[in-house]
């Protein structure tokens, strides 16, 4: 058997991790439940896996070291409101990891080699996107963070990878429970994410994929870059989604609530609701932290018009998921598109309000206008998502 | 359990068995088509490796 190989879900030995961790768990809490807290034996949990299984085990855990105490240093010595500064100084390690894609591997010196090789951490972006809410949420909280309770929260072996993205006072109140979330009733929950989240991902996706994916033939048709997008849409839905239901399940075997991350998205009838519904932990911190400072900012130098303000902040946000997904050109046009279906929404809302009446659909029925606005919004999604894929540039 | 749930529980594990069987299994690849090579492992990829 491999060790320090297995990035969580990726493979059967991370299943039989999550057997051994369940049962670790709770022979923990029949036998010395009564003097270590649960914290602690969570915390065990987290470094058993990345010292046995994660790839890069000191790399990950330098790294988690130096984010806590650059958040201790900011929480310390930095009492400015403005948040941008702290915000590029954790995200820093990103920026750097995303910038890779400038230097190809054919070309690259030593000293980019090595640098590669230290900062490409599975799951890097997802740890930053969570320290980075953990700060703006605690930056003027009197309470001492814990490097226990920091470490617990960053490295939480199901939501390391790819979320669901947790908020931190969430999370520790979960951890602060103790064992007690370790019942009948969160195993029983759990069961029903794992079970659905195999068949989303390792049933539905891989079938999808090997039955209709790499059967498609390139042949520059319109046929097929339709086929494809509505095939890659649904791949990816089923293939996130169960990972992040795989994520919960096993989150809730070990007592700890993880957020929702999909919610039917392809009923949505509108680009908000769709980031309720469609990566939906993303969707609310991005919200937070991205779109609700940027609107206050502009507000506060009193600029534009109230509308205004909230299309740029739409549009800005967006972009920045774009570049957070990678500096790639797709990534980048994927996420201003998404911010484009948002501005348009808004203003359509907005003149909706102004004139007292529907502008778009007219006199049609409550029904119909909920239909024709899934329809379209489907359509919309799976070509973002078609720009998302990387295929057609 | 009402009956709802049942029937929603019967057809998830019926879809894992089912699928179970013919992508890891017999791999209907080669039912389809008994000269294709299979790889050992499965082709999908972590399309969201990037993040």
């Amino acid at each position: 058997m491999e060790l320090n190989n297995s990035l969580p879900f990726s493979d059967l030995q991370f299943f039989y991790f999550i057997g051994a961790a369940v049962l670790f768990m709770f022979i923990g809490k029949l036998t010395i439940g009564k003097k270590v807290k649960y914290k602690w034996l969570l915390a065990l949990l987290n470094v058993l896996y990345i010292t046995l299984l994660f790839t890069k085990p000191l790399e990950i855990l330098i790294m988690i070291t130096a984010l806590y105490l650059v958040v201790l240093a900011l929480k310390k010595w930095y009492t400015s409101n403005n948040i941008v500064f702290p915000m590029l100084a954790l995200a820093l390690p990103v920026f750097v990891m995303k910038s890779m894609v400038f230097f190809p591997e054919e070309n690259q010196s030593d000293l980019v080699y090595e640098l590669k090789r230290i900062i490409q951490i599975a799951g890097l972006s997802y740890m930053v996107f969570k320290v980075i809410g953990l700060y703006i949420d605690e930056r003027k909280s009197k309470e001492f963070l814990s490097f226990l309770s920091f470490f617990n929260f960053t490295a939480f072996v199901p939501t390391l990878l790819i979320g669901p993205l947790d908020r931190f006072r969430r999370f520790d109140a979960d951890v602060n429970k103790g064992y007690v979330q370790m019942n009948a009733s969160f195993f029983s929950k759990g069961w029903g994410n794992l079970i659905l989240g195999l068949l989303y991902k390792f049933i539905i996706a891989e079938a999808i994929y090997r039955a209709v994916m790499v059967n498609l033939v390139d042949d520059g048709s319109v046929f097929y870059h339709f086929a494809y997008m509505y095939t890659y849409l649904l791949f990816l839905f089923f293939d996130f989604a169960g990972y992040s239901l795989l994520a919960i399940g096993f989150g809730n075997f070990i007592g700890i609530d993880v957020p929702i991350n999909f919610d039917q998205p392809f009923l949505a009838v509108n680009p908000k609701e769709f980031w309720k519904k469609w990566h939906k932990s993303l969707g609310d911190w991005l919200g937070d932290y991205f779109f609700k400072p940027i609107f206050k900012d502009l507000t506060s130098r009193k600029v534009f018009t109230s509308i205004t303000r909230q299309n740029i902040a739409l549009f800005l946000t967006f972009t920045l998921m774009g570049f957070w997904n990678g500096f790639e050109l797709h990534y980048i046009v994927s996420g201003m598109l998404f911010g484009c279906y948002s501005v348009g929404h808004n203003y359509y809302v907005y003149r909706c309000k102004k004139g007292k009446k529907d502008v778009f659909f007219g006199k049609l029925g409550p029904k119909t206008v909920r239909y024709l606005s899934i329809f379209i919004m489907f359509n919309l999604t799976a070509f973002a998502i078609y720009i998302f894929s990387g295929k057609l540039f | 359990m009402n009956k709802s749930k049942m029937i929603r529980n019967t057809v998830i594990y019926f879809l894992l068995f089912v699928g179970y069987l013919f992508l890891y299994v017999v791999k209907f690849e080669v039912i389809m088509d008994p000269n294709t090579e299979m790889e050992a492992t499965s082709n999908v990829k972590f399309v969201y490796q990037q993040f």
